[in-house]
């Protein structure tokens, strides 16, 4: 111990090696302070000061309004408004009952239900979402710790049921799930913004510090051709409709006749917008676009338009028609029987004959029939700005059984939407021009430019000629003896075609039990048209015949257009109408 | 303060005055100010405390306006809320179903087909359609 003791004493005593021992002890503690010195300051000093800001700064999300949906004349189908979404982070939480006590009577649920959402692991649940901001204030006052609000939007549907079909709905992230607001997301949807600035100690922007405003862009409005109270008509008469004992469900589409807009268009049963989840699935779509039925006898209107064009008859053309008629492998009968009776065109269109009809057709032949019913639009959707649009069904010609070149001519086995049965009649209407129905008016930019929409190119289908002489021969069927009188409207010359369809049963995949589809498609006033309204009523129980089922429908849809639109009767007179040739 | 020891070296100043060769090898005596120099270093002290003074009352100012500032926008949020809670009562008032119940609970009935006057140029008059009563019962009312 001791000579290692005086070695000790002995070195340390050596003031040289103590002064140069402790520079260096002293030198190397200076580099450590200074190579850091650099680190922070020089190599990392960015960071740390941006650290630092970043505690000051606060980032604002401002969410950007989503675009109004409205009607013809402006009034708000769908807008949103500023809500709240009330969270807990249940980690946060220290007394999960009491918390749970005094949440459940203003969120209107129990205690129970809170505690499960409470206790749950993880930093955030939603506790509710869409509240009044008045309301989200009553619970932010009780100043619970683990509770907190975000701003949020939610969507309004004040028309509630009214037009549901087309506006569709939006889901909790407010984008769109069905109609316009699935089928213009990105025009309704705006660009959120952001307001960064730096913050005091109590919350308060520091005054002249770093402060940027990034502006939210409220999305675009989107305007429909739809006119509220007459889509609200149309939904009570296929309400009261739908009551009828057998029917399951019923679907119509009002047509402006001069530019193909759609102003009312709907299918029973409807669902309420603002709560979409209280029907089935399969009840959400827009059953007008989307949903094809066998037209009947309202198709014969296409077999007439190919006969009056191609010359082979006028309305007066005499026809001797048996009550049935073998096609192929089928025999087509008349709806009721008769001896052959000397029908005129206008007779057989009025009178609603098979027979007569498919006499005619073959007179066309099928190659023809194809080209007019193409012509008008079937087989083809119409490209109206709706999600899920059907094309309808129609074969070529080629492909035709023999059977089917027997039924097509009075609208079995061919398909279509009542969209596309409005559309056709509104070409007839229309001096023979089909216009492609469209729904969205315009759509409207944030600072009110308004953005234009591609029309719909007009076609010719028809001649002028043979679009008034069908005109004509359609008024026939409301009138002395035939087959839609219950489609009159007082004062009014009404003009159209009933129709009633087997509906194929779908569970033996024939058309025993299915039941049938009344139908009935049509224009006023006949001699200066105004409106189109194309009506279906599904009845799989029930049997009644377009005239009876539809034409109803048809009746108090219209004249409420009619009426409410301020157009006059035209105050001329029917024509006499000769539909047989017998009594003369 | 970085302006005030320019006149607490007056070393230069006096050296300049005095012959080098003597005066630097002993410490320069202070020379005493000159008569004008008082007032000036008051005014500059008196700018420099005005200066700050005004400075924080800006800057109070500017803190006293930011909390108005924010009581403010806290009041137009509200009535922003308010405005907005008031015409989704409108929009709910308007809606088609909304209005027919109303006017149903009031007794209305649908009208039934108008009767139309029309005014021909040359100022007659002609009365087309046939203007009747309403007397149809109100519809069932559908979904509450």
């Amino acid at each position: 111990m001791s000579p290692r003791r005086g070695t000790r004493r002995l070195r340390l005593s050596d003031p040289h090696r103590r002064v140069r021992f402790g520079l260096a002890v002293v030198l190397t503690v200076l580099t450590i302070i200074g190579g850091r010195l650099v680190q922070l300051q020089g190599l990392d000093g960015m960071k740390y000061a941006a650290a630092a800001e970043e505690l000051r700064l606060t980032r604002l999300d401002l969410p950007a309004a989503r675009g109004q949906i409205l009607d013809r004349d402006g009034n708000a189908l769908a807008y949103s408004v500023e809500a709240r979404a009330i969270f807990a982070d249940p980690g946060m939480i220290v007394a999960p009952g009491r918390t749970a006590l005094a949440l459940a009577p203003l969120l209107a649920t129990s205690a129970d239900a809170l505690m499960g959402e409470l206790t749950a692991d993880g930093r955030f649940v939603y506790l509710a979402r869409g509240l009044d901001p008045a309301g989200a204030q009553a619970i932010m006052d009780l100043q619970l710790a683990g509770i907190g609000e975000l701003v949020e939007q939610r969507r309004e549907y004040p028309a509630e049921w009214t037009a549901a079909q087309v506006v569709g709905f939006v889901g909790q992230d407010d984008t769109g799930l069905a109609g316009i607001e699935d089928q213009y997301d990105d025009v309704l949807t705006g660009t959120p913004g952001q307001l960064v600035y730096e913050q005091g100690r109590f919350g308060l922007p520091i005054p002249a510090a770093t402060h940027s405003l990034e502006e939210a862009v409220p999305g675009s409005d989107v305007q429909l051709t739809l006119d509220q109270d007459l889509q609200f008509t149309l939904e009570q008469a296929l309400a009261v409709a739908n009551e009828n004992a057998g029917v399951s469900s019923a679907q119509a589409v009002v047509l402006d006749v001069a530019t193909g807009q759609v102003l009312a268009m709907g299918g029973s049963p409807g669902y309420n917008a603002a709560d979409p989840g209280g029907v089935r699935g399969d009840q959400l779509a827009n059953p007008t676009v989307s949903h094809v039925i066998e037209p009947g006898s309202v198709n014969k209107m296409i077999t007439f338009a190919g006969a009056l064009e191609e010359g082979l008859i006028t309305p007066e053309t005499e026809l001797t028609v048996p009550d049935n008629i073998a096609v192929s492998d089928i025999v087509i009968n008349d709806a009721w029987g008769h001896a052959p009776i000397h029908f005129t065109a206008t007779g057989i269109l009025g009178k609603s004959s098979n027979v007569g009809t498919v006499m005619l057709a073959q007179q066309l032949g099928n190659a023809r029939l194809e080209e007019y019913l193409r012509r008008f639009g079937l087989g083809t959707a119409t490209g109206i700005e709706l999600p899920a649009e059907s094309n309808g069904i129609l074969l070529p010609h080629e492909e035709w059984s023999g059977s089917q070149a027997g039924t097509i001519p009075f609208g079995q086995g061919v398909s279509m939407t009542v969209l596309q049965m409005a559309s056709m009649f509104q070409a007839v209407a229309n001096d023979g021009v089909l216009v492609p129905p469209r729904i969205v008016d315009q759509v409207i930019g944030p600072d009110g430019t308004v953005i234009d929409q591609p029309g719909s190119e007009p076609r010719r289908v028809l001649e002028p000629d043979t679009s008034a002489d069908l005109r004509y021969m359609l008024e026939s069927v409301t009138n002395e003896g035939g087959t839609a009188p219950l489609a009159r409207i007082d004062g009014y010359r009404v003009a159209g075609k009933t129709g009633t369809a087997q509906r194929p049963n779908p569970e033996c995949r024939c058309y025993a039990g299915g039941g049938y589809w009344a139908t009935f498609a049509g224009f006023a006033p006949a001699d200066d048209p105004r409106y189109v309204i194309a009506i279906s009523v599904e009845q799989p129980g029930g049997s009644g015949g377009g005239g009876v089922i539809a034409a109803p429908v048809f009746t108090s849809i219209m004249s409420f257009a009619l009426g409410d639109n301020g157009v006059a009767p035209t105050g001329t007179p029917s024509p006499e109408f000769r539909l047989t040739t017998d009594e003369d | 303060m970085s302006a005030l020891p320019a006149y607490d070296r007056p070393q230069r100043v006096a050296g300049r005055r005095t012959e080098p060769t003597r005066v630097s090898l002993q410490r320069p005596v202070a020379a005493p100010a000159p008569a004008g120099r008082a007032p000036f270093v008051a005014l500059i002290l008196f700018v420099i405390g005005a200066g700050l003074i005004a400075l924080l009352v800006l800057n109070t100012a500017i803190a006293a306006d930011s909390f108005t500032e924010r009581s403010l926008s806290q009041q137009i949020e509200q009535l922003r809320l308010q405005e907005q809670e008031l015409q989704q009562e409108i929009g709910a008032a308007q809606a088609p179903a909304a209005l027919a119940r109303a006017a149903v609970e009031q007794g209305m009935v649908p009208a039934g087909p108008p009767g139309f006057l029309i005014v021909h140029p040359d100022g007659t008059t002609q009365v087309v359609g046939e203007a009747k009563p309403a007397t149809r019962p109100p519809p069932p009312a559908r979904r509450n």
